[in-house]
């Protein structure tokens, strides 16, 4: 004979799962806004008896039953004992995510890109009057002016003023670009030391998860956790992510090995013009010294994995890091190139054309621009600069002769820098820098409208939604509701036994 | 796709967030009426915006330079027209004095007003523009007659770039223009005092001919350069106002299609705000008793 109070039993477990599920969904709710949380799902089962229950009817066989017991009969059915939670499910899309990562990883490149250049257009500031460009057309005129007034010390003073304004423009723009590379230099190694920390807590996190494993339970907010850390570093640089048979994750950044297991790796950033070499051998760089493994060849800078005293290089090839260095180590660079070489042009030309003229004292053979290599040197020599009427405007000299200026000032339409005029050539660098800020910002554009689909998809897969959790909350109330009524039926049931039976004529 | 409130309120702050950089853009290009802030704006722009205005400063300078030239050679037109006035004078004296008729007290008054006439040229000779001596040739800061009539100045050439490499040539060496002149002075000078009828009819007269052709010519070439002066500065004025008109098309915002665009999405920023309230709001929650 069965237990009275079996029903209370399965009302019992009923009163229990309906309360967890309840606790899952206020979880959920509880977490509607946190970043990177995946919605939880209780999975209920319904629990089965242990023994059948016999009909006591004797040879009738019930076909699917197996055998019968001789003297209890068929088996009549089986009846269920309540409801358990089977499991609570954590809803994560691993597709989505993979999507998530790789547009993660191309929009951080092309944000970053994009920034950078539009830091660099802000140095140059074109078009504007207060740009190079119109410095350099001052420049020009303030000869044409002294061309026709080569007596005229106001004029004399004009074109140095000029000169000056030239040449603390050009240094201007070279110093700042430095510092651009500069604070490049440090964003990469606070990025290096992200990917670190962010390393080392997906190595911890897979620890944890794994200690967890064993217990067949999904530990759902640590998952989240170590998904988010993934997140962040995919915007970084291009990863690979493996699941391993523990439960953890091994990760592949810029196609070395980043995390495995619980191991991590350090990442370092070592600035271009360190001299770090690729080869065997001690070379000395920051705390160093170091080796570097790798084939011959020079290291010119970048992203290394330290492990001990040796230096790995990671190639990036994609997200916030290669922006940076793409920037760091190609375009900086060459912009800064093409500065030098229309400053050198100016210095070499003007210096040669003036050389051949004369000043009011009627000497020869001056230099205009003092001696030097770069933008970051353009500068008036000393003579001419402390001495305006030593400027050689005459090429005859004679006093009133302006044909020098008008040499001078005709430099503009030569083509002395590259096979172009200094102006067209400045143009260039503007128009490049231009299409290369243009492409960046509509790349960037575009990169974030994917992003945000795949963003939207992932979190309509995976988000909180605080209406279906009312519902739940709501199913599990009235099931918990009706649980504890047939709690209180069965007792008004089994109190009519305890406390009116064998009560005949009381 | 399932969407959930999360998605909907993301969706929502992401596509508000668009108009409102739309709406500072235009409202950027009306109050700084420019089109292009950066290069990557519109880079092939920038490119000729950077090219029209180095052009519109050299148009300047050269309309600039163009004035300036014409301003002198008028100058120099004027003094030259004082110059030949001042020897067609002497030629009547000479013409005068070659009279055998005369009386040398006749004559000696000839002299004196020959002299001043002489010392009158030496003055237009050594007349100025601003602080410059405009006969000169390139010696400008020196006078370059002397009470003699003496040529201390060099025939240099003085340039003025009326365009691209082109360069008028604004002066005449003094003693091109008046050499001659106060050479023929000179004998006149001699002639007179020493009586000589001879020469005063003969040698002199030619002499003060030759002087009034040099100076003639001088002011003839003179006179083509500064029409040539005044046709550049109109025809560079010209040049100046497409260019200007180049840039600004370039450059500036069109006012009327910027405050279009700016109304425009200003509704369309309107209607995004009021959507997305009205869908934002509602809950279940609302509905639950």
């Amino acid at each position: 004979m069965e237990s009275t109070f079996r029903a209370l039993q399965v009302a019992r477990s009923a009163l229990n799962a309906h309360r967890k599920a309840m606790d899952v969904a206020a979880h959920n709710v509880a977490n509607a806004s946190t970043e990177g949380y995946s919605r939880q799902q209780v999975v209920l089962t319904a629990t089965s008896s242990s023994s059948p229950y016999y009909t006591g009817q004797t040879g009738i066989t019930y076909a699917g039953y197996g055998a019968q017991d001789a003297t209890k009969g068929a088996i009549g059915y089986l009846l269920g004992t309540g409801v358990t939670v089977h499991t609570i499910t954590r809803m994560r899309d691993a597709y989505l995510d993979l999507q998530v990562r790789n547009e993660s990883t191309r929009w951080g490149y092309w944000k970053t890109r994009s920034q950078g250049l539009m830091q660099v257009e802000v140095i140059f500031n074109e078009p504007s009057e207060s740009g190079l460009a119109s410095i350099m057309n001052r420049f020009w005129d303030a000869f044409e002016l002294l061309a026709a007034n080569p007596e005229s010390s106001a004029a004399r003073n004009t074109v140095i003023a000029e000169a000056t304004s030239l040449s603390e423009a050009f240094q201007d723009a070279s110093r700042k670009l430095d510092d651009l590379a500069g604070s490049m230099d440090k964003a990469l190694e606070a990025r290096a030391s992200e990917i670190t920390s962010l390393a080392r807590q997906i190595a911890h996190l897979n620890d944890e998860i794994a200690g967890l494993a064993g217990t067949g339970a999904e530990p759902g907010d640590l998952l989240d956790r170590r998904d988010l850390a993934l997140d962040r570093l995919s915007e970084l640089g291009d990863i690979e992510v493996y699941n391993d048979h523990s439960g953890g994750v091994s990760v592949m950044f810029g196609g070395i090995d980043l995390v495995r297991g619980t191991d991590w790796r350090e990442i370092r950033y070592v600035s271009p013009g360190y001299g770090v070499r690729m080869e065997e051998g001690p070379v000395f760089g920051p705390g160093g010294p170091y080796f570097v493994v790798g084939a011959g060849g020079s290291f010119d800078g970048g992203l290394v994995a330290a492990e001990g005293n040796t230096l790995v290089p990671v190639r990036v090839n994609g997200g916030e890091t290669k922006a940076y260095l793409d920037m760091r180590k190609d375009y900086l660079p060459k912009i800064a190139e093409d500065l030098d070489a229309l400053a050198d042009a100016l210095r070499s030309r003007v210096n040669e054309v003036h050389r051949a003229g004369y000043g009011l004292d009627g000497v020869s053979g001056r230099q205009f621009f003092a001696d030097g290599s770069g933008a970051r040197d353009l500068r008036l020599h000393d003579d001419v600069a402390l001495s305006p009427e030593k400027i050689a405007a005459s090429l005859s000299g004679a006093v009133g002769d302006g044909s020098n200026a008008l040499s001078l000032a005709a430099i503009r339409r030569e083509a002395v820098c590259q096979g172009a005029t200094p102006g067209d050539f400045y143009n260039s660098i503007v128009t490049g820098l231009g299409v290369a800020g243009h492409e960046a910002k509509r790349m960037s554009e575009n990169q974030e409208v994917l992003r945000s689909h795949v963003l939207d998809q992932r979190s309509g897969a995976n988000g909180v939604s605080l209406d279906e959790e009312m519902v739940e909350i709501i199913k599990s109330e009235h099931a918990y509701q009706a649980a504890a009524r047939v709690v209180t039926s069965v007792d008004e049931m089994v109190s009519t036994i305890i406390d009116r039976m064998g009560l005949v004529g009381r | 796709m399932r969407i959930n409130p999360n998605v909907v309120a993301a969706r929502f702050v992401r596509d508000l967030r668009v108009r409102e950089e739309n709406l500072s853009k235009y409202h950027h290009q009306l109050s700084s009426g420019r089109r292009i802030e950066w290069p990557s704006d519109d880079p092939v722009a920038a490119g000729e915006s950077l090219r029209l205005r180095a052009a519109l400063r050299e148009v300047d300078r050269y309309m600039n330079n163009s004035e300036e030239a014409r301003s002198w050679l008028e100058v120099a037109d004027s003094a030259l027209n004082e110059a030949i006035a001042t020897m067609q004078r002497v030629r009547e004296l000479n013409v005068q004095a070659a009279n055998g008729t005369l009386s040398t007290d006749s004559r000696k008054a000839v002299l004196e007003e020959v002299k001043e006439l002489s010392n009158h040229l030496v003055q237009v000779g050594n007349s100025m523009y601003g602080d410059r001596y405009i006969f000169a040739g390139q010696k400008t800061k020196t006078m370059p007659f002397d009470t003699a009539g003496g040529y201390h100045g060099d025939d240099g050439t003085l340039l003025r770039e009326i365009g691209p490499g082109v360069r008028l040539v604004i002066n005449v060496p003094g003693d091109q223009a008046f050499g001659s002149a106060f050479a023929a002075l000179a004998d006149l000078q001699a002639a007179l005092e020493a009586d000589d009828v001879g020469a005063l009819g003969g040698s002199c007269l030619e002499k003060v001919d030759k002087g009034l052709t040099d100076l003639l010519n001088a002011r003839t070439k003179l006179g083509g350069t500064l029409s040539r002066a005044e046709m550049s500065y109109y025809r560079l004025k010209d040049d100046r106002y497409s260019i200007s008109k180049l840039l600004s098309d370039t450059e500036d915002v069109d006012m009327a299609e910027a405050i279009f665009r700016l109304r425009t999405e200003e509704n369309a920023y309107r209607t995004a705000l009021a959507a997305g309230a009205h869908i934002i709001q509602p809950t279940i929650l609302d509905f639950l008793r």
